[in-house]
């Protein structure tokens, strides 16, 4: 598929240089259709995303509403100066790499086992039953996840202190929410079983579309569970998963700050603090805007070097690329 | 399927079903937890010992919050933005998604190129409203559903899936003489149901649960939404703990509702809608294999 | 079934355009044909509805209607929404936000200056105001934004101290005095040795407190007797960042002592406002420091449960005997979400005489009271609650809201305490009223120590010209104090933590070298500019 779309690329482009404009006007002759389907959802893109970036232009200014973007001064970089100024900003920046990361691998890995796992599952209730229940907690506010978990882990009588004493395991309660270094583990767990049904439901679609000939010849051919697993499920998903990753890869340092700010305490600050909610902190003046279109700004580059760059590894290694 | 299972199997069947069986014990408990607490009186939930059933069972926290008589009409408006929005939202993602897997469309790679880059820029809160302001998008219906029609991500997840469609699908088709959107509508929309059922599920969701461009953009009660008329709601009910004006204490005033009774009970109004939306889209997991097998 | 799921389609289209139709423009303070004019008005609260019996009377009287548009994206730093309508010059008649945003809306143009519609037509405006009506101008003597006065001379009866003790404890040790923290530990202690358990066999907690200002910075300031400036003090007209001083080190040596002998709450650096309650309402916990406004939530939960002993004293407690208390202080304005006209308005000159209106006797009684013979009655002279609308307030506070006794005009209010012209008191809050909302317990443990409310207890008032918190802090000095503050609980946990004094003593130390490196004396130049500029203002205004 790939080598094909290449070619049909590169006789595209020796025509392109060949014949110019008169081979455009042709195209849109024959593709009209195509044109049709898509240039509307085009536009509204494009009005919609892309005319509001004039607002970048606060991010160099000292921007306020009042004053509006005319009338507000130019500051040159001084909002990226700000914001990156310090040595906190590599801290934070610490902080949400690695738990962006811990979440991103936590959550594909445990959303593609599921889904392989609830392929092997033919009883058909009890599939349903899982899938939609383990979606559950996507709904539930961050607000009420955290208050579980934090009186769950609690040593005023949390449960988990409450077994772990009664087995014998530990004679004094631990405050796990005291320990900075185990906060990114809690957070990623945290997060893995909020959205773990919901990361799941993808999978399942395409794990379903796969042709259920595949299996039965090789079913035929003798092989075993694990190695349909191996030779059919998992090739199935890659290409989905390719593209989802590439683009979670992208949205790396935009964490919000929601799940870190209501699970830490003072105790944990120097791990639960991330870009998001230190931005908001600086941004508190009224270069509020200002900072945050800066910090916007970075982390769109940032993105898209990410995005990019692993597309491109990605389609040298001869997989479904973004494009 | 008649295989005779092994030992191996068996083994992997039972640990397979106790482990999803736990996870799903795991995952159920914060919304029973929520339900018990939405029966639950609040005052008591104050206390909270509420863990899987409620202390002292009341209605009085659906109670406090159907009183509100803008829910009716914020719960016809919500299913409308929901079905209607999701609705468009499909068809154009459809059609967009139909376009970019067409490898020889000659503006393939640029579209492609300006979606994704737009999924990681934004120009901010303040140009977004005075676009959308002077489209005459603000305090209209039409502002929940048009600047989000089409969603990027849901666009990339069609694409990848038409992509891994058989290759002679579409050409078979367009040598039949069926023009583009006949493929598409009577080809390959009936292949893909199970990409398009969780498409459907994310799109409705999202309409389902959205709230802030109701807050930002209308500001007329007669476009308020399920969502915001509840967030108001626990606005409310987090103001009234925070003021003093009654300043009353007495053994009457035991209908006092926390927000965080408020809480469990919009989220129970809320997410029930939305899970019965799940397993009706699940038949079509099963149903596009069928489709699958018929058509190769 | 593909029939129905067109038709249904269709339906909705249909119902949404009509939907969307309702939107063609038909406000502009319009004029309902009888007289009424009807402005748009930005509200912090979105349950508050024009639509009560108060606010009709309130039209009737000055022929003006509010539409209220709820603004919720944040408290008094308004972002969003109100940042989002300047830029877009969208914005409604009426602006109710903080000085900072009305500044800005000055900026833009945004706003229109008061004092001459003042002079034309807020006769009782100038008047109540009085001596401090010159507080309301800017440096060019132009008034923006109007708020109320406050009139009271007395603290509110249903003020409370914010240090809480369980009656229990209290009775245990036979009612004593308890003045200092060192009293405060005395009790605790003796009632913990005796009392390791509750009576259904839970831990007692004795000290907890909810993490944040409520646990190390707010109660730290009110031990030292300090008024409520945020974390600052200030002395001899400069301001200070004052958690680097040995009073708050003293509090923080007490919350460590706690700590230390096992007796403070084993989680207090990630209980909020719900968990900390719940352990409240347990009858758990034996003393903490909470203010009024979340004890109320609190206790009601206790009375429920029928734990009359388990409610709780509220007391000022002082750092040590011979502290003077200066912690009761009362500005003379409630300047701080204040009321703006913005261009958009025509007639502002009827806003500004509705406004008056709230600042005649009659606007305050009913904004305060509210109608007559429903909300309130008189008897022997006397206004007092209506019984059966106390009943259904009683029962449920959301009366308040629905009947339109809490809306953005309360702000107007005169202070509960203060009199009107007739000699009786501008709102229901009054001693009396007070009193008779305290259950049998409660009134058994103030009359052990000769009080009949816990405002009794309280320091006596003083007037002082500002809050801190009610001026602007420069846009420079708010990235460093929430840096500060930040800074302040990260490092001061691991004080309270410290296992030995020695320990104490380096953590304590690293804390000020932190919070000295971070820019503490840029932010105390800047805050105390900020305050001798609203001083000079305020003596030039106050004679």
């Amino acid at each position: 598929m790939n080598i094909r779309s290449t070619l049909q690329q590169d006789v595209q482009g020796q025509a392109r240089v060949r014949t110019g404009g008169k081979l455009l006007g042709k195209k849109i002759k024959s593709q009209y259709q195509l044109l049709l389907m898509s240039i509307p959802f085009v536009i509204i893109l494009i009005l919609f995303s892309y005319v509001p970036l004039w607002g970048w232009i606060m991010a160099f200014q000292k921007y306020s509403p009042g004053k509006g973007i005319s009338g507000s001064p130019f500051v040159g970089f001084d909002n990226f100066i700000k914001l990156f100024h310090d040595d906190r900003f590599f801290l934070v920046l610490r902080n949400t790499l690695v738990m962006s990361i811990l979440s991103l691998v936590t959550s594909f890995v445990g959303a593609i086992t599921l889904a392989l796992l609830l392929n092997e599952v033919k009883h058909v209730l009890f599939k349903r039953a899982v899938q939609t229940i383990t979606y559950i907690p996507h709904f539930v506010s961050m607000v009420v996840i955290a208050n579980i978990v934090i009186t769950f882990l609690s040593p005023d009588g949390g449960f988990v202190n409450q077994i772990l004493m009664a087995t014998g395991i530990i004679h004094e309660p631990i405050y796990f929410m005291s320990k900075g270094e185990w906060f990114w583990g809690i957070h990623t767990l945290t997060v893995l079983w909020k959205e773990l049904g919901w990361s799941t439901i993808i999978y399942l679609a395409v794990i379903s579309g796969l042709n259920p000939e595949t299996y039965e010849a090789a079913e035929v051919d003798g092989a075993g569970r694990f190695q349909k697993i191996w030779h059919i499920s998992i090739p199935g998903l890659l290409p989905t998963a390719t593209m989802l990753l590439i683009l979670s890869l992208g949205s790396i340092v935009n964490t919000g700050y929601e799940s870190q700010f209501l699970l830490g305490n003072s105790l944990t600050t120097d791990f639960y603090e991330v870009l998001d909610l230190y931005a908001l902190n600086i941004s508190f003046g009224s270069g509020q805007y200002s900072i945050g279109v800066a910090l916007s700004i970075f982390k769109c580059v940032v993105s898209l070097i990410l995005v990019l760059s692993v597309n491109k590894l990605v389609k040298k290694a001869g997989q479904a690329s973004l494009f | 399927m008649r295989r005779k299972l092994g030992a191996g199997d068996v083994t992997f069947n039972i640990l397979n079903y106790m482990f999803l069986a736990a996870l799903m014990v795991c995952t159920l408990y914060p919304f029973i937890n929520l339900l018990a607490i939405s029966l639950n009186e609040s005052t008591d939930t104050l206390r909270g010992q509420v863990y899987l059933w409620p202390n002292a069972l009341t209605w009085d926290n659906y109670r406090v919050v159907f009183q509100n008589e803008m829910l009716l009409g914020a719960t016809l408006r919500s299913v409308a933005r929901t079905v209607l929005g999701t609705a468009l939202s499909l068809i154009g993602s459809v059609m967009l998604a139909y376009t970019l897997s067409r490898k020889e469309f000659f503006l393939r790679k640029s579209i492609n190129l300006i979606m994704v880059i737009s999924m990681y820029i934004s120009g901010g809160l303040i140009p977004t409203y005075i676009l959308i302001k002077n489209l005459g998008l603000t305090n209209s219906f039409w502002v929940y559903i048009i600047p989000g029609l089409i969603s990027v991500f849901n666009v990339i997840i069609i694409r990848t899936y038409f992509d891994q469609l058989p290759d002679g699908l579409v050409e078979a088709a367009r040598i039949d003489g069926a023009n583009e959107f006949q493929t598409l509508f009577r080809i390959v929309i009936p292949v893909s149901m199970p990409v398009l059922a969780t498409v459907t599920l994310f799109v409705s969701v999202g309409h389902w649960n959205s709230w802030f461009d109701n807050y930002m953009y209308n500001t007329r009660d007669n476009l308020n939404l399920l969502q915001y008329e509840l967030m108001k709601i626990l606005m409310q009910s987090t103001q009234q703990v925070t003021s003093n004006a009654t300043g009353s204490l007495s053994s009457e005033s035991l209908r006092q509702i926390t927000p965080q009774s408020i809480r469990a009970t919009m989220t129970i109004i809320v997410t029930i809608p939305i899970l019965f939306v799940y397993p009706f889209l699940q038949r079509y997991f099963i149903k596009g294999i069928m489709i699958g097998a018929v058509k190769e | 079934m593909k029939k129905s799921i067109i038709t249904g389609l269709a339906l909705m289209l249909s119902a949404s355009l009509f939907a969307g139709c309702g939107s063609s423009k038909t406000d502009e303070n319009a004029d309902t044909g009888s007289g009424v004019t009807n402005y748009s008005m930005q509200v912090w609260d979105s349950s508050w509805k024009w639509d009560n019996a108060i606010n009709q009377k309130l039209e009737e009287k000055t022929g003006v209607k509010m539409d209220y548009i709820p603004v919720i994206d944040s408290g008094s730093n308004a972002t969003g929404k109100v940042d989002v309508w300047l830029a877009s010059g969208d914005y409604p008649d009426i602006i109710n936000d903080s000085p900072l945003t009305i500044g800005k809306y000055k900026d833009a143009g945004a706003v229109i200056p008061l004092e001459e519609l003042i002079d034309q037509y807020g006769p009782h405006i100038k008047e109540k105001f009085g001596k401090y009506y010159d507080l309301l101008k800017d440096d060019e003597g132009h008034i923006y934004s109007l708020y109320g006065v406050n009139l009271a001379t007395e603290p509110s009866p249903d003020s409370q101290a914010s240090f809480i003790v369980q009656y229990d404890v209290l009775k245990e040790a036979g009612y004593p005095e308890i003045k200092t923290l060192d009293d405060l530990y005395a009790v605790l202690e003796s009632y913990y040795q005796k009392h390791p358990k509750t009576d259904d066999g839970k831990e007692i907690i004795p000290f907890s407190g909810i993490s944040g200002g409520l646990l190390d910075i707010n109660p730290a300031l009110n031990a030292a007797g300090l008024p409520d400036h945020g974390f600052y003090e200030i002395k001899d007209n400069k301001v200070n960042f004052a958690m680097t001083n040995d009073y708050a080190k003293q509090y923080i040596k007490f919350l460590n002592k706690l700590q230390n002998t096992g007796m403070l709450d084993k989680e207090v650096f990630s209980l909020n406002a719900e968990t900390e309650g719940a352990k409240i309402s347990q009858g758990r916990v034996l003393a903490s420091y909470i203010p009024g406004w979340l004890m109320k939530g609190y206790e009601k939960s206790i009375i429920a449960s029928g734990q009359f002993d388990k409610m709780y004293a509220k007391l000022p407690v002082m750092q040590s005997a011979g502290m003077e208390d200066h912690s009761n202080g009362m500005p003379p304005t409630s300047s701080s979400t204040n009321l703006a006209i913005t261009t958009k308005a025509k007639h502002p000159e009827k806003i500004i005489q509705m406004l008056d209106y709230l600042f005649t006797d009659e606007g305050q009684v009913l904004a305060n009271w509210g109608i007559e013979g429903k909300h309130y009655d008189v008897v022997e002279g006397k206004r007092v609650r209506n019984k059966d609308f106390d009943a259904k307030l009683q029962a449920d506070p959301s009366v308040a809201v629905s009947e339109g006794l809490q809306g953005p005009f309360n702000r107007f209010t005169f202070g509960n305490g203060a009199k009107l012209s007739d000699g009786d008191y501008a709102t229901p809050i009054t001693k009396d009223y007070v009193v008779s909302t305290y259950d049998s317990t409660t009134k058994e443990v103030l009359a052990k120590y000769g009080k009949q409310t816990w405002a009794d207890f309280m320091a006596k008032p003083e007037i002082y010209p500002a809050m801190l918190w009610q001026l602007n802090t420069p846009e420079d000095a708010k990235p460093i104090a929430i840096k500060l503050e930040e800074i302040w609980h990260k490092e001061i946990s691991k004080a309270i933590l410290a296992k030995s004094d020695a320990e104490f003593e380096q953590k304590w130390n690293e804390t000020v070298a932190q919070i000295d490196k971070n820019g503490k004396d840029e932010l105390n130049q800047s805050m105390t500019e900020v305050w001798q500029n609203f001083m000079e203002r305020y003596n030039k205004a106050v004679k």
